[in-house]
């Protein structure tokens, strides 16, 4: 049954999975860190870029638009959203914020089904995209490869500018004491504001990619948010690094798992993360 | 777009209640005062009050707005269509919910007769209820096997489907026509595991042969190792069927090509109509040639159904009509073919008996009743194809009619009514 | 003295309902070491914080070089010129001991970051040795120099310095207090929040005696080591 190809397979496709569950999950964690707030919408900033995407692809004809244009698009949404509604309840009881998030998510859902109804669609992949790659003698769909490579790259980057550039430094002083990096000449509500609006990005880039390899429906938001949240807890609240490693491990045991132990795949999922947690109630990494 | 009202009771037109008033005077004047025939006549003039307990929340709210579009159209040509008011609830897809929500219909807003919820949980909950108040109800979807079986109700009629009516009669034509060799998919919970059981059985009685079997979650995007088992399976098989949920289905159709398994020449054949117009369109050209069983589509040529297009078209412009307006105007033209063989009044035990006898021709062909009140339709098998740059599923091949049998041995037991 | 470089009015600041700051006033000239002294709970750090922003006063004035700088956020204050060396040192401790400096000098209005960093370099030789080194591994006294070090760094024209001797060996008070000598000499303003009265009246030029966020006392050095009472009474120090 488990042969060297179906492992290398499922080794693969848990790549795959784990490179675009970076990209959800790191915002969504890099926000927890900084300003404590678990944000419930994050997986409609999924949905919404999906559902962008896919309007966007139907409208131009082209997926690179859709891929671009997309986040940007609810990027500015969600610099305003935080603005207007997360903004007034910092600092206050995290309850008001699960609330809101929680609140918001559900007119994302409303606003969802109202533009795009309720219907199951997905995004047209270019065609040149569409065909086989092959790797130690497996053929892999190419379009998987691109997320793994494109996914993988911008995780890379992100990576990259969180450990080395000078605005990095700044974030990684902020998941420890954001007070003490206003105290020293940054308008944190603004580097607050920031973090949200590329996190949103880096969520409606997943839920593109996403949404070109499975569907854009309307329920996609709850599994990203659930996604992401168990990819936090595993790795570790507020820590890319954490964010990474979760999504190794949930990618890798949601493919083997299903392989292994078909129908008890998402079991699977939270059995691991239970174990950690046991293990280590505080997630496996604790700075960014 | 403002389907998430809680009630919205259809205004009293002025015409309707000049034709009451007008009505009750003359019937008054011939025979003096408070004599019966003006209670009948009061009867038959006043409002005819359909409650619809539905889904208007969430990912089914499509099903709900669309098959009350139906409803709506086929009271709309009636001569009821003055009197007719409908009281919308929300069922939120949840038993507890949808039975609060009939209640509410039945003992505070007193309607008449009761169109019932989409899942088939809460369509059984609300039958048991519609049961113990003796009140008519109609199933647009809610296929639960057990209404037709050993849970089947004088005051329940399943209008548009089971699940097993329109997923097992497919299974002779798969191994006559596309192989014997099938790997069984169903959706880890009970709608796909009970399809899954029955084909299994069907495929062995055929003479066919189940290379494997796999039951990715509910809510599953990723059949990456579900298609490594497909390929993994000895002999390869020539046919993947079986039963994958709503927006689970375009994501295995993507991933089935990705992967290369329809390049292969492996079929796939979808069971409760998967592939409708709109998830072809969802899924574009790596659907094209996959299968699927349902009993109705917007391209069936026959005159009823060609009407029931072009009354809609006037109805609702907009609509890109699929099987939920068909099933609703099925269940929208049962309730005023009851009507009107109770005189006009909805005297709901006249209606029942009424009913059951119904044997009409709508926009899914031939149709009728069964003893146990789940609906015979005709099935066909569709295709997704590519005409233009539209992806629609069409019907190629008629499979007759088809109920569901409601004795010990059919999927859900024993009806005794 | 001319006009001071920080002036508070009739200050009042509370954490949630407890009032901690009452009607304070101060001021702190240019080119002084200003200490702010008083036993443990006085109210400095929550002086030091008022005046930062980081705990904003609900009424009253602060201001800095005649501009009122209360009701401005703390990176404005910042930006001000106004810098801090915080209680418990606020070092970042995932970054390295350069990384806290460079964090320090991207808002410091510095036209030549590199030089700025040789300059506390060679003011703390440690320092430069362990530059590649994360904050989490410096021993106290090195935390402090770094935590220093940061508040020279760009323009810079007060220093709000919480306890910086605080938890530290005799020695390495001895080194920090040389510092403070240095910075003085360099001519920089200085605010000090110090319950070390020794090292205080050493280095300071005028002292502000607080206590349950009271200004008790206000006198240069001579005036308090000449006081008894409020040697004993609020710094509890014996006389010699």
């Amino acid at each position: 049954m488990a042969s060297p190809e179906v492992l290398l397979t499922n080794l693969l496709y848990g790549l795959t999975i784990a490179s675009a569950l970076v990209l959800i999950s790191s915002g969504l964690s890099l926000i927890f860190g900084i300003v404590g707030v678990v944000n419930f919408a994050h997986g409609s900033f999924g949905m919404l870029g999906a559902y962008l995407g896919f309007s966007l692809v139907m409208a131009t004809g082209s997926f690179w638009a859709a891929l671009l244009l997309a986040p940007l698009i609810v990027t500015a949404g969600a610099i305003v959203m935080e603005r207007l509604t997360l903004r007034p309840l910092y600092g206050l009881n995290p309850l008001y914020q699960l609330f809101l998030t929680f609140a918001l998510s559900l007119v994302f859902s409303n606003l969802v089904l109202l533009v795009w109804g309720g219907d199951t669609v997905s995004i047209p992949t270019p065609s040149y995209l569409r065909g086989f790659v092959s790797i130690f003698g497996i053929a892999y769909p190419t379009f998987r490869l691109f997320v793994l490579v494109f996914s993988a790259c911008l995780a890379a980057a992100l990576w990259l500018f969180i450990g080395r550039s000078a605005w990095g430094a700044v974030l990684r002083a902020g998941l420890h004491n954001m007070e003490m990096v206003e105290a020293f000449g940054i308008n944190t509500r603004a580097l607050v504001t920031a973090v949200f609006a590329v996190g949103a990005g880096l969520a409606a880039v997943a839920g593109v990619v996403m949404g070109a390899m499975r569907s854009v429906n309307p329920e996609m938001d709850l599994d990203l948010i659930t996604s992401a949240l168990v990819v936090v807890v595993i790795g570790g609240l507020g820590s890319f690094r954490g964010a990474v490693i979760g999504s190794l491990i949930l990618g890798t045991a949601e493919s083997f798992g299903a392989q292994l132990l078909p129908g008890l795949a998402k079991f699977v999922v939270w059995i691991v993360m239970a174990a950690i947690l046991l293990w280590r109630p505080e997630g496996l990494v604790k700075d960014a | 777009m403002s389907q998430r009202d809680q009630s919205r009771p259809s205004p009293v037109t002025r015409r309707a209640f000049l034709k009451a008033a007008s009505g009750a005077t003359a019937a008054a004047a011939l025979t003096g005062p408070f004599p019966a025939s003006v209670n009948v006549a009061r009867a038959q003039s006043r409002e005819i009050k359909i409650g619809i307990v539905s889904a208007y929340s969430g990912v089914f709210s499509v099903i709900g707005k669309r098959s009350e579009l139906g409803i709506r159209l086929a009271f709309e040509k009636s001569k009821y269509r003055d009197r007719v008011k409908f009281f919308i609830e929300d069922s939120q897809v949840k038993p507890d919910v949808a039975v609060q929500k009939a209640q509410r219909l039945v003992e505070r807003e007193g309607v008449d007769v009761l169109v019932g919820p989409v899942a088939g949980h809460e369509a059984l909950a609300v039958s048991e209820y519609s049961k113990s108040k003796k009140k008519l109800m109609l199933l647009v979807y809610g296929g639960n096997v057990k209404i037709a079986g050993d849970s089947c109700s004088r005051y329940t009629f399943m209008v548009g489907h089971t699940i097993w009516s329109v997923s097992v009669p497919v299974v002779p034509w798969i191994l006559e026509t596309l192989g014997k060799d099938v790997f069984l998919m169903g959706s880890d919970y009970i709608t796909g595991k009970d399809i899954v059981r029955w084909m299994d059985e069907g495929i062995k009685k055929g003479g066919g042969r189940v290379v494997g079997t796999a039951f990715p979650p509910l809510g599953n995007a990723e059949f990456a190792p579900y298609i490594a088992q497909i390929k993994n399976a000895s002999p390869r098989p020539k046919v993947v069927t079986g039963f994958i949920g709503g927006s689970d289905l375009v994501a295995l159709a993507k991933q089935f090509d990705e992967f290369g398994l329809k390049r292969e020449g492996i079929a796939m054949v979808q069971t409760i109509g998967g592939f409708s117009d709109v998830q072809a369109r969802a899924i574009g050209e790596a659907g094209v040639g996959h299968y699927d069983i349902i009993h109705y589509s917007r391209w069936l040529s026959h005159k009823e159904n060609q009407d029931f297009l072009a009354d809609f078209k006037k109805f609702a412009p907009d609509e890109l009509v699929d099987d939920a307006h068909a099933l609703g105007y099925d269940v929208g033209t049962s309730i005023v073919y009851g009507l009107d063989a109770a005189g006009g009044v909805p005297d709901n035990e006249k209606m029942i008996d009424a009913i059951v006898e119904r044997r009409w021709v709508g926009p899914r062909g031939e149709s009728s009743f069964g003893p146990n009140h789940a609906i015979r339709h005709p099935t066909y098998v569709r295709q997704i194809q590519k005409v233009g740059n539209e992806y629609r599923s069409i019907p190629i091949k008629p499979l007759g009619i088809t109920g569901t049998p409601g004795d010990a041995a059919g999927p859900g037991g024993l009806c005794k009514l | 003295m001319t006009t001071p470089a920080l002036a508070l009015e009739g200050v009042n600041t509370f954490y949630g309902p407890s009032h901690i700051l009452f009607d304070l006033g101060l001021t702190v000239g240019e080119g002084t070491v200003t200490c702010l002294l008083g036993r443990n709970g006085a109210g400095k750090t929550t002086a030091i914080r008022t005046i930062m922003g980081l705990t904003p006063p609900r009424s009253g004035a602060i201001t800095f070089r005649g501009e009122r700088i209360s009701g401005l956020r703390p990176w404005q204050i910042f930006r001000r010129g106004i810098k801090l060396v915080p209680q418990g040192r606020g070092i970042f401790p995932p970054l390295s001991v350069e990384e806290n400096l460079r964090l320090a000098l991207l808002r410091a209005e510095a036209p030549e970051p590199a030089a700025e960093l040789e300059k506390v370099y060679a003011l703390f030789p440690v320092l430069a040795e362990r530059r590649r080194q994360r904050g989490q591994t410096l021993s106290g006294g090195e935390l402090q120099m770094l935590a220093i070090a940061r508040a020279l760094l760009g323009r810079t024209g007060l220093i709000l310095m919480d306890e910086p001797t605080e938890g530290l060996a005799p020695l390495v008070v001895r080194t920090i207090q040389e510092t403070l000598h240095r910075i003085k000499r360099e001519g920089a303003t200085v605010l000090l929040a110090e319950q070390n009265a020794r090292m205080a009246l050493d280095v300071g030029d005028w002292h502000h005696i607080i206590d349950d966020g009271r200004i008790r006392f206000s006198g240069d050095s001579r005036s308090i080591l000449g006081n008894d009472e409020i040697m004993t009474q609020y710094l509890g120090v014996s006389p010699r």
